[in-house]
């Protein structure tokens, strides 16, 4: 119990300052990267996503070298639901100007807006709820586990690829929206 | 001044971090980051405190019903990291209306605070939908590329990229 409280204050912790130091809890910046004015949000995301995978791979066919087996965090996710979820939060999130982790951060850093989010989330956790039997043919339709990039060595040159190409690509992105 | 009294770091590094943040978690303590179920186990007990017949039956809370869990502290920990984030770089401080959100809606507290309640509202329903947000479905998932998690992120940024617009242009 112990363990399970200080480990995910501890991931917490960090995960918020990171945020915080990544300007992402500010209002300003997530509404701006929707009007294109900055790219703060795509880079950051990016450049989590090829580093998380180049390490999640490699540890996943380095292990496989040694005949060691490491189980990746996947999981089937319904495909619909994804695509119509993505529409309504993006809708939410534009109009609230934070996403779920980046809007408790900004209440850390003292956003009041963004603890008025907080509890607007609360509420429309009670609406789901209420319509959870309609919303559960959706979340069950089309379950898939598929992987855009396959786990293993030539998947791994792939990231790494891709990750060269970042530094290229939003100095341009940079360069356009001036 | 030290890197950690900086106001903000360069994208990449934080990308890097973030990163390295989730893959120790998921291999050390089998978890991966997720800021939307808490709102739920909220919800749930609420609700519990007036209408505990109600909640007791229900499919979805049934899932959801204790606020000792990891998720759980896992907030509580992000709203004091970016606490202790702003405390660093000494630019802690009550705000109320973001500078982008005047420029359109004027200064008024309650008209932010009402968007913000109902943005958040209709942000978590897509969320619970989706069976993520942002951390929990995007980059958990993004991390190990699932193609759903690449469904999500691009409809939230088309909506969102949408939206804004209709929203906040005119102030550009």
């Amino acid at each position: 119990m112990l363990t399970m409280i200080i480990s995910a204050l501890c991931v917490g912790m960090i995960f918020g300052f990171l945020l915080q130091k990544g300007s992402v809890t500010q209002f300003n910046t997530i509404v701006g990267q929707f009007l294109f004015k900055n790219m703060i949000v795509a880079e950051i995301i990016s450049y989590a996503l090829l580093f998380g995978g180049l390490f999640f791979y490699s540890i996943a066919v380095m292990g496989s070298a040694f005949g060691l087996h490491a189980a990746l965090p996947i999981s089937a996710g319904s495909m619909p639901a994804a695509f119509v979820g993505g529409l309504i939060f993006g809708c939410g999130m534009a109009l609230f100007g934070y996403c779920p982790g980046t809007g408790i951060a900004a209440f850390g850093q003292g956003s009041m807006d963004a603890g008025f989010g907080l509890l607007g989330m609360t509420a429309g956790a009670v609406i789901f709820e209420r319509f959870y039997e309609q919303a559960s043919s959706i979340m069950s339709a089309n379950r898939v586990s598929d992987v855009l990039i396959p786990v293993n060595l030539l998947g791994l040159f792939m990231i790494a690829g891709l990750l060269c190409l970042l530094p290229i690509v939003f100095r341009i992105l940079r360069r356009k929206i001036g | 001044m030290s890197f950690l009294q900086k106001k903000s770091w360069p994208p990449p590094l934080v990308g890097l971090g973030i990163a390295i943040l989730y893959v120790s978690s998921w291999f050390l303590f089998a978890k991966m980051p997720g800021a939307s179920p808490p709102f739920v186990r909220l919800a749930y007990w609420i609700e519990y405190l007036i209408v505990p017949a109600y909640v007791e039956r229900s499919v979805y809370f049934h899932k959801f019903n204790t606020l000792l869990n990891w998720h759980v502290f896992l907030i509580i920990g992000i709203a004091l990291g970016g606490a202790l984030s702003a405390v660093s770089s000494r630019s802690w401080s009550v705000s109320q209306v973001p500078g982008l959100w005047a420029e359109r809606f004027g200064r008024s507290y309650y008209k932010r605070f009402l968007g913000a309640f109902v943005g958040g509202m209709i942000m978590i329903i897509g969320a619970r939908l989706a069976g993520g947000c942002t951390s929990g479905k995007g980059l958990a998932e993004g991390m190990v590329f699932l193609t759903p998690a690449y469904v999500f992120m691009g409809a939230l940024f088309a909506s969102g990229i949408v939206t804004a617009h209709l929203l906040y242009k005119r102030a550009c």
